[in-house]
């Protein structure tokens, strides 16, 4: 029935199965009642989406005045500085011009032509005397008029690629993901529950109807089977967070360690940057530390060596 | 001056320049459409809050939630761009909030106030009682897992529509029906945990 909420709600139904369902809401408070907390919860959310946005926005319209600001007290120091320096020596050119002129001008000057410095012949580079003449000259670069020069940019460092365009760390976490032995070869007993009904459908790589019949909201194993849908299906960050919260779920440590061996995985195939890297490696040596982790021999030491060797 | 410049290089002239344009804008909860209504309707609100004595820091909460109250009034339908422009029935909302929040600071209020309060408009108590539920839901969303706070923030925060996820394969699931009823759980088990906090 929480679908039909949801659509009914988002105005999503037809007509036909709206009035159905509003006869049934008429029908049944607790419908009603439940249909009054997704109602209170949808509006939440949206506000909730609005005041996000609103609030970066605030945010960035704050830091852009103070950009600004910050600007034209700069420029205000900038004048002030300029200012004063023109007037110190203007103050000062006032004073000690009379004085400079004097020296500059020697008393019996120089005769027109006499003590006049050398004037050099330009000497022709041989090979280069039957050159156009009226080629012009190189200008020097005036500072300003130039555009600027793109700075170089440092090469990021970026995830080894192979030649198959896959990433080496992705590259290793497939090499090591193997999906749990009880999920192999299920078959239909006909009296299947629905989780594991699931995991058939997972084995058999239906995994669309695995996702269908597999209830997320429930911690434990659905979880688990969810963080492998999500492997499988290439969908590696959200696979390490479902892990890594299955992991830290205190009411389901029997989980804990496969959970962790799997969020490790996922962490390294997820796109580079998403998950960093010293989160990987602590929890990489937290497995080998624990000498019981059943994970320790078999998987984390050959997982480090691959990592190093890389 | 700027209007015949802007006249003559359309290209310089805002896109949200007409209320319907700023409306429209705001009904998709554009950013720029956001920034624009609170570049015109901010030096107001931040008058009306020196008028009542309160302080500025106020005044940019109150501008913020009056924004959501105005985007959420334009999306149910409720305000009518001819009957005037978004940033002016913005200021509206903010006296209002601003008029309240006054009558808290100084219980014995003036009559100019109470005479500025719109008594039939609860904005100001549901904002409040707003504030408190988030902090609860933004916990809540924290402890669902990360498969349902998924789930819930991709319909619910960032707006995409069932369809657009599958397109974008931001859910992992393969057919609207399998995703609406995963999501479904999660709603169910968010309202769950909500009843806890008696929300």
């Amino acid at each position: 029935m929480v679908p039909e909420i949801e659509k009914y709600l988002n105005n999503e139904m037809s007509a036909e199965a709206r009035q159905k369902f509003e006869s049934d809401l008429a029908a049944d408070p607790v419908l009603r009642q439940e249909l009054e907390a997704q109602q209170q919860l949808i509006k939440d959310l949206r506000r909730m989406a609005i005041a996000r946005k609103t609030k970066s926005v605030q945010g960035l319209r704050a830091s852009k005045k103070k950009a600004k600001r910050l600007a034209a007290w700069a420029f205000f120091g900038i004048f002030l500085l300029g200012g004063t320096v023109w007037w110190l020596s203007r103050d000062g050119s006032m004073d000690k011009k009379p004085e400079i002129e004097k020296q500059a001008q020697p008393k019996n000057g120089p005769s027109p032509g006499e003590n006049q410095p050398p004037v050099l012949e330009k000497t022709v580079p041989p090979g280069t005397e039957n050159l156009p003449k009226n080629l012009p000259e190189k200008q020097p670069t005036k500072i300003g008029t130039q555009p600027i020069a793109e700075k170089p940019t440092r090469p990021k460092t970026a995830p080894q690629i192979l030649p198959g365009g896959e990433n080496k760390l992705l590259s290793i976490a497939k090499s090591q993901y193997v999906r749990p032995s009880e999920y192999a070869n299920l078959r239909s007993t006909g009296d299947d529950d629905v989780l594991k009904s699931a995991k058939i459908a997972f084995s058999e790589e239906r995994f669309g109807d695995a996702l269908a019949l597999i209830d997320i909201s429930k911690p434990g194993e659905p979880q688990f089977l969810y963080g492998h849908i999500l492997f499988a299906k290439a969908n590696y960050f959200l696979a390490y967070q479902t892990f890594s919260a299955l992991a830290d779920d205190k009411n389901h440590s029997e989980w804990k360690e496969n959970a962790e061996w799997f969020a490790l995985l996922s962490g390294l195939a997820s796109p580079p940057g998403r998950v960093p890297k010293t989160v990987l490696d602590s929890l990489l040596e937290k497995m080998l530390d624990d000498a019981g982790h059943p994970f320790r021999v078999k998987k984390a030491l050959k997982l480090k060596e691959m990592m190093n060797h890389e | 001056m700027a209007n015949m410049i802007a006249q003559l290089l359309p290209g310089l002239r805002n896109r949200f320049s007409t209320k319907e344009a700023l409306t429209e804008g705001l009904q998709k909860i554009e950013n720029a459409a956001i920034e624009h209504l609170m570049a015109k309707s901010e030096g107001m609100v931040r008058k009306i809050a020196r008028t009542f004595g309160l302080p500025e820091a106020l005044a940019d909460d109150v501008l913020h939630d009056g924004t959501i109250i105005l985007i959420e009034k334009i999306q149910d339908g409720t305000y009518h761009s001819e009957l005037s422009a978004p940033q002016t029935y913005l200021v509206a909302i903010c006296r209002n909030l601003l008029a309240n929040h006054s009558r808290l600071k100084r219980p014995p209020a003036t009559e100019q106030i109470e005479n500025v309060l719109d008594l039939a408009d609860n904005s100001f108590v549901e904002m409040l009682e707003f504030r408190e539920r988030r902090v609860v839901l933004e916990k809540l969303l924290a402890q669902i897992g990360p498969a349902c706070a998924s789930l819930i923030a991709l319909r619910y925060l960032d707006g995409y529509s069932d369809e657009e996820q599958l397109a974008q394969k931001l859910a992992p699931f393969s057919s609207p029906e399998s995703l609406r009823v995963s999501r479904g759980r999660c709603m169910k088990k968010l309202s769950e945990m909500a009843k806890s906090f008696k929300f």
